[in-house]
């Protein structure tokens, strides 16, 4: 029964998220309105034939904004994980590896985990200025101490395993080594991190977008609606029932597929093997 | 006789524990030979420097920290400081270990890893050969359908299985020497037989020398022909296998058979009917004792044994031993 649900779950995540992922790239072809296109005279009305979210203040399309929205905020949350698990395999491979450098490197990483990550974020985005770029960046120094730490305790464990001693023993060289025997054991965990760091990414690029702190306002994303339409909360309520929920559902499902993707690529954890 | 490997007075040293603390010696003055197709073995207690004498071998010392201090380890004739050892790894040397559980990648299929052990000496070999070399050599190991198992991950076979997989990585390229640390400590008994079984016919077929690294010497007695006895660092007594069980001559070595468990009869017992053992523990290799290494814990000890260390003092039949009992070839056994 378990099984079955799990199944079923991660069926429903993968496909929400290929939906999601489908919307997002043909955004301007199944939106009947542009995303910026005011109407005053239809502000705030409820979901409708035309308006499938109803509108907002300005009487802009919320179907419209929620799906360019989700462009945003997936290259937003892509970014982040690009830029913090590459950085930060890169450093806790280093700090694994190499071990003299390991007391500055760790220790650099353990002050910035020390920050919440939120706050972290506001610091950097107000060193760096607003823009996609720069909050990206600024999340994803967050989440790269996270990856960073997973992966230097990964590194310090599979490179004393025996089967690292074998290779060695049988003549493989140590590039060899690392890109053959250490990196792809450590894939699984880092395909989780990465699910995670997506899933929360988003939600803190919504918190500093809410915050005013993020993609600057003219961009749709989920955060910035969910800012803008605070004010109309019992006069509007769609205004944040949309992207709230779109947030909600990307990050469940994002969770869940990490969940799946791990127990599908762990060879120990798979239920079958043909032929044997 | 036409030695494949030999030791000359080896000596390595590795950082002590602390940092600090002065270097130790885990090795030192280690001297032996292995000859074309047959198997030395190796024996001692956990810590008497059995393994890292294998690491100096394969050139793998724990780093940093780890090295040779003095001494020669001439292969083929070459000596190994010289050589490239990542080429020499695995082609003409090559090791298994103690636990087959984990020393295979869980990552790939058992055949994969094969495969990598050719392909780190042979990058241009062609896959569909290299699979055929693999599947016959998985069958020579005695794996029923190897063509099969060629796919299966490690975690689906069982120990023994898995040993047998990792002769077969050793093997593939027919190195020379074939070092066994423990090859059969984490198996059971029965499958411990069958793999010794199994590199026994292996090792005349393809005419390779062995070193047994065990601490086991009833494994010793069966597989070796000729065996070392080390201690401390040291070996204390070297002779063919019949001859050593016939007349162990080293104190140490006779404690160690005088506690080997038989079933017929009392002779491991002591008077109250407990397991005879050597008394005292072996001494930290930071405190060695100055003279005979094993004196502090020797019944047949004298004051020379304290201030002075014995060499090896060769005896009739390719017997030598460490030890002043036997100095100048006599013997004053008591």
């Amino acid at each position: 029964m378990r099984f079955l649900f799990r199944r079923w779950t991660a069926l429903l995540g993968f496909l929400f998220i290929a939906v999601l992922l489908i919307t997002a790239a043909a955004a301007p072809v199944i939106t009947p309105v542009s995303p910026q296109a005011m109407n005053p005279a239809e502000k705030l009305s409820p979901p409708s034939g035309l308006y499938r979210f109803g509108t907002d203040n300005f009487g802009r399309d919320v179907f419209s904004r929620v799906v360019h929205g989700a462009r945003t905020s997936l290259i937003g949350g892509g970014g982040v994980v690009l830029f913090a698990t590459a950085l930060g395999v890169l450093a806790g491979a280093a700090a694994g590896y190499f071990r003299r450098i390991e007391p500055y490197l760790m220790r650099l990483i353990d002050v910035m985990m020390a920050f919440p990550p939120l706050l972290l974020a506001l610091v950097l985005v107000s060193i760096l200025g607003r823009g996609m770029l720069n909050v990206v960046v600024a999340v994803g120094v967050t989440y790269l101490t996270r990856t960073a730490r997973v992966v230097y305790a990964l590194t310090l464990r599979i490179r004393e395993e025996p089967y690292i001693e074998a290779a060695v023993a049988g003549g493989v060289s140590q590039a060899a080594i690392i890109a053959r025997h250490v990196l792809p054991n450590m894939l699984s965990p880092i395909i989780v991190q990465a699910t995670f760091t997506f899933a929360f990414s988003l939600l803190d690029l919504a918190a500093l977008d809410f915050l005013g702190l993020g993609i600057p306002p003219a961009i749709p994303s989920w955060g910035n609606m969910l800012s803008e339409g605070r004010l109309y909360l019992t006069r509007a309520p769609w205004l944040l029932l949309f992207p709230g929920a779109c947030i909600v559902l990307t990050v469940l499902s994002f969770n869940i597929a990490g969940d799946a993707l791990r127990d599908r690529l762990d060879p120990r954890l798979s239920r079958s093997v043909e032929g044997v | 006789m036409n030695s494949l490997l030999s030791i000359e007075d080896l000596r390595v040293s590795i950082r002590g524990l602390f940092p600090g603390t002065d270097r130790i010696y885990p090795v030192d003055g280690v001297s032996l030979t292995v000859a074309s197709g047959e198997t030395l073995g190796l024996v001692g207690e956990s810590g008497c420097g059995k393994s890292m004498t294998s690491m100096a071998i394969m050139g793998l010392l724990p780093r940093p920290g780890g090295r040779v201090e003095r001494g020669r380890i001439v292969f083929r004739g070459q000596d190994l400081a010289g050589e490239d050892m990542l080429k020499i790894r695995g082609r003409d040397i090559s090791m298994i270990f103690q636990d087959p559980m984990t020393s295979l990648n869980p990552v790939y299929t058992v055949g994969e890893q094969i495969v990598e052990a050719i392909r780190a000496h042979e990058p241009g070999a062609s896959r569909g050969e290299t699979r055929a070399r693999v599947v016959s050599m998985l069958g020579k190991v005695g794996i029923p359908s190897p063509e099969k198992r060629f796919d299966a991950y490690p975690h689906l076979l069982s120990g023994g299985m898995r040993q047998r997989v990792m002769i077969a990585m050793a093997l593939i390229l027919h190195p020379g020497l074939l070092i066994a640390d423990e090859p059969t400590t984490a198996l059971d008994v029965t499958i411990q037989a069958q793999i010794l079984y199994l590199m026994a016919d292996l090792r005349r077929e393809m005419g390779m020398s062995v070193l047994l690294i065990t601490h086991n010497m009833g494994l010793v007695a069966e597989n070796a022909d000729r065996v070392a006895v080390m201690y401390a660092g040291r070996i204390v007594e070297q002779a063919p296998t019949s001859e050593l069980f016939r007349a162990p001559s080293h104190p140490y070595t006779r404690g160690l058979l005088d506690s080997i468990p038989r079933m017929t009869d009392q002779g491991a017992l002591d008077p109250d009917g407990r397991l005879n053992a050597i008394p005292g523990m072996v001494p930290p290799l930071y405190a060695l004792p100055g003279g005979c290494k094993f004196a502090p814990r020797c019944q047949s000890r004298t004051e020379r044994c304290d201030s002075e260390e014995p060499k090896l003092f060769g005896l009739a039949n390719g017997h030598s031993v460490r030890c002043w009992l036997f100095a100048d070839g006599g013997d004053r056994r008591v």
